[in-house]
């Protein structure tokens, strides 16, 4: 055992590489111990994740890299991955060494892999993961043999038990000497050559496993084509079912928690800029931010556990037909399913689409789909004004009219996806192609840490711009400071200040666009301030209306169901539905597509949808009603 | 059913079930094949559609051991012939 010094050394850097669904999310997990998504569904890994591990002053970065096929990207994240691997990447550091994750029961499309990887010359190990599986079907891997024959160390690891994994780590941590590949064919070998090579060698070393009959079991009944389809619309009602209904209380507990905390602000502290700062500015930011993270977080606590189950690529094969007509296809499905959500999420996870045209698509719709901002919004507005009547004993009003609004939104967005499709996104560059993944059964460990990782991302990426906002809307309410005249009661006092804040000043200015919608004043400024984040109008209208509730004794329900008329909260509902209200969101999307040109797109098409439905659903009501 | 000689060339988008096939050739747009033949689906594997999408539209194929779903009209881009040498009626 060689001695160890006791400075620390720079870190090196080792790239995790391999096919999509290989294993090498669980490997990185287990290898780093560090929180990341590992999805049983190609390609899911939309980021290189950077982990790493230290021991006796020696540090080991692990980069955790998209999947790929060979070195020529057909997608961003494989063209993410090869950057990456030839020390490309703007800002990222070349890897030292190559971890190649093969999964036993695909070698012969992993050992292809390795000789497109042997052009990089790198050091090189192989990590054999589903050994367990191979074994369970009767398969036989001489790991020997292939360290032999390729001259490069072979570990065999069960990620998911973390097996094996102390001897990838030790070998890691001493920096033991690894091969390059050494492969008996050309490096400018075609793929049908790489092919016929893999095979020889797999044939040497791999004694086959019988054919996954489980998994084919399975199949019968999930792609059958009635009961497959029975099961796919039990799934997405469960799923949506249990987003909204357990994620209702969470919700309601978050923002009875923020209101104890105002009130007892309020209480404790003399009236005043401080107390002010605190209860309406901070304080309703911050609520404003947390009361999304338990539908975001179970959305994808649902979400990896249909994934890490291999359920998502039978999904994704099952409604391509239905996506495809509208010129997306099965990957899409994913991330509209996030756009339920939270639309930031969402359009991080387009990256798994493999076609530009296909994907900017997605991308450019997920703004339709109803996320949990507008849930809030829905909420208090349909409660308000929408006459709490049943049809026919069962279905009320009001539940039939939110779910309206869904499906307009999300019906609205698939014709949208396909006039791009034939205008501005036409063509596509990748085939679409499914691997299906043999059924496994998800970690608790995966799908915990995926979803605090989601939360976390939301409280990032959302929360900062979403509290940033809030604080700078409260500010506008609170300049300048509107002196009331003497003996003034303290109401008519708060309504002057807001009257005469900026932020009302900004509201009357621009009444006279939403007029024709049907907006007042008040509507107008809360609408402006949703651009912080959709749910804002709530806390400002609660803001906006804290006169009149204060006044009466009213909740801001019953102060909205006497100064909004139901034709003006139908036009409300109708622009929430489309428009385009979120700085965040905006700011992902150029992020994403790489240019200012489709966030302003979005929020141009978005916007003109709001303005011609709402105005056309305002004066249709007001023409019937009266 | 069409009856598969083994000198004809069929798109595998029109092969019947579980009929083992060899790729052929290719036609079509250069990176949608490349990515086929990445895949594993290169000239002279041998594979079998083993399923047709509940909607339609797509097909699984199984192919060194995995098994891919592939859109009909992507897959008319891969042509296959019959995997036997006497003749096309073999079953699996």
């Amino acid at each position: 055992m060689g001695t160890v010094s006791s400075e620390t050394r720079s870190p090196h850097t080792v790239a995790l590489v391999g096919l999509p669904n290989s294993g090498k999310s669980t490997l990185f997990n287990a290898l780093t111990g560090l929180r990341q998504r590992t999805a049983n569904y190609p390609g899911v890994t939309i980021e290189p994740l950077i982990g790493h591990f230290q021991r006796d002053g020696r540090a080991i970065v692990v980069v955790d890299l998209p999947g790929i096929y060979s070195l020529s990207p057909k997608t961003e994240d494989e063209r993410l991955a090869i950057e990456f691997l030839h020390g490309r990447l703007p800002g990222g550091p070349s890897p030292e060494r190559l971890i190649v994750v093969i999964d036993a029961t695909q070698l012969e499309r992993g050992l292809t892999l390795v000789s497109w990887l042997a052009r990089l010359h790198l050091p090189t190990a192989l990590v054999i993961t589903m050994i367990d599986e191979l074994k369970a079907r009767g398969g036989i891997l001489d790991t020997e043999e292939i360290e032999r024959r390729l001259g490069i160390p072979v570990f065999t690891v069960v990620g998911r038990k973390g097996l094996g994994v102390e001897e990838l780590r030790h070998s890691l941590l001493r920096w033991e000497p690894w091969g390059i590949p050494l492969l008996d064919i050309s490096p400018d070998a075609s793929i049908e050559e790489r092919y016929e090579w893999a095979r020889e060698l797999s044939y040497r070393v791999l004694h086959l496993p019988r054919p996954d009959i489980r998994s084919e079991r399975i199949d019968r009944v999930v792609l059958h084509p009635v009961a497959g389809l029975l099961i796919f619309g039990l799934v997405m009602l469960v799923f949506f079912q249990t987003i909204f209904t357990v994620a209702q209380p969470a919700m309601g507990a978050i923002e009875n928690a923020i209101g104890w905390l105002q009130g007892l602000i309020e209480a404790w502290l003399p009236e005043g800029i401080v107390r002010n700062f605190i209860s309406r500015g901070l304080l309703n930011g911050v609520g404003a931010v947390l009361v999304f993270l338990p539908q975001i977080m179970l959305l994808y606590f649902l979400m990896t556990i249909l994934e890490d189950s291999g359920y998502f690529a039978r999904a994704a094969f099952l409604v391509d037909r239905l996506l495809g007509t509208f010129g997306l296809q099965g990957r899409s499905f994913i991330p509209i399913l996030g756009g339920f959500a939270c639309a930031i999420p969402a359009l991080l996870s387009t990256r798994v689409i493999p076609s530009w045209q296909e994907r900017l698509a997605t991308m450019l719709i997920i703004p339709l789909m109803t996320c949990s901002a507008r849930l809030p919004v829905y909420t208090v507005l349909i409660a308000a004004t929408i006459p709490p009547v049943s049809l026919g004993g069962m279905l009320s009003l009001q539940a039939l009219v939110m779910m309206g609004l869904y499906l307009l939104g999300a019906a609205t967005g698939l014709i949208v996806a396909w006039l791009l499709r034939h205008t501005l996104l036409r063509g596509a560059k990748a085939p679409f192609v499914v691997e299906f993944p043999p059924y496994r059964l998800p970690t608790w460990r995966n799908v915990l840490g995926h979803t605090w990782s989601s939360g976390r991302q939301f409280l990032h990426t959302a929360g900062t711009v979403i509290l940033v906002l809030s604080l700078v809307l409260w500010i506008l309410t609170e300049i300048p400071p509107v002196e009331p005249p003497p003996e003034t009661p303290p109401l008519e006092a708060q309504r002057l200040q807001l009257e005469g804040s900026l932020a009302g000043q900004l509201g009357h200015l621009l009444q006279p666009v939403f007029a024709p919608l049907g907006f007042d004043w008040k509507i107008t400024i809360a609408l402006l301030g949703s651009f912080a984040a959709r749910e804002v109008f709530v806390s400002f209208m609660g803001q906006l209306y804290a006169v009149d509730r204060e006044a009466s004794g009213d909740t801001l329900r019953e102060a909205l169901a006497q100064a909004i008329p139901l034709p003006v909260a139908v036009s409300v509902l109708i622009f929430y539905v489309y428009a385009l209200q979120c700085i965040s969101t905006m700011a992902v999307l150029r992020q994403e597509s790489g240019s200012w040109r489709w966030p302003l797109l979005a929020f141009g098409y978005t916007f003109a949808l709001a303005y011609g439905m709402s105005f056309t659903a305002y004066h249709l009501l007001q023409w019937l009603l009266y | 059913m069409p009856s598969l000689s083994t000198a004809q060339e069929i798109p595998l988008s029109q092969i019947p079930l579980y009929h083992p096939v060899v790729v052929s050739r290719y036609s079509g747009d250069h990176s949608f094949i490349e990515r086929f033949r990445e895949l594993g689906l290169t000239h002279g594997t041998q594979l079998i559609v083993c399923r047709r999408a509940p909607l339609g539209g797509s097909i699984e194929v199984e192919c060194r051991g995995a098994r891919l779903g592939l859109r009909l009209q992507e897959a008319a881009m891969i042509y296959v012939r019959c995997a036997h040498t006497q003749n096309g009626n073999g079953k699996l």
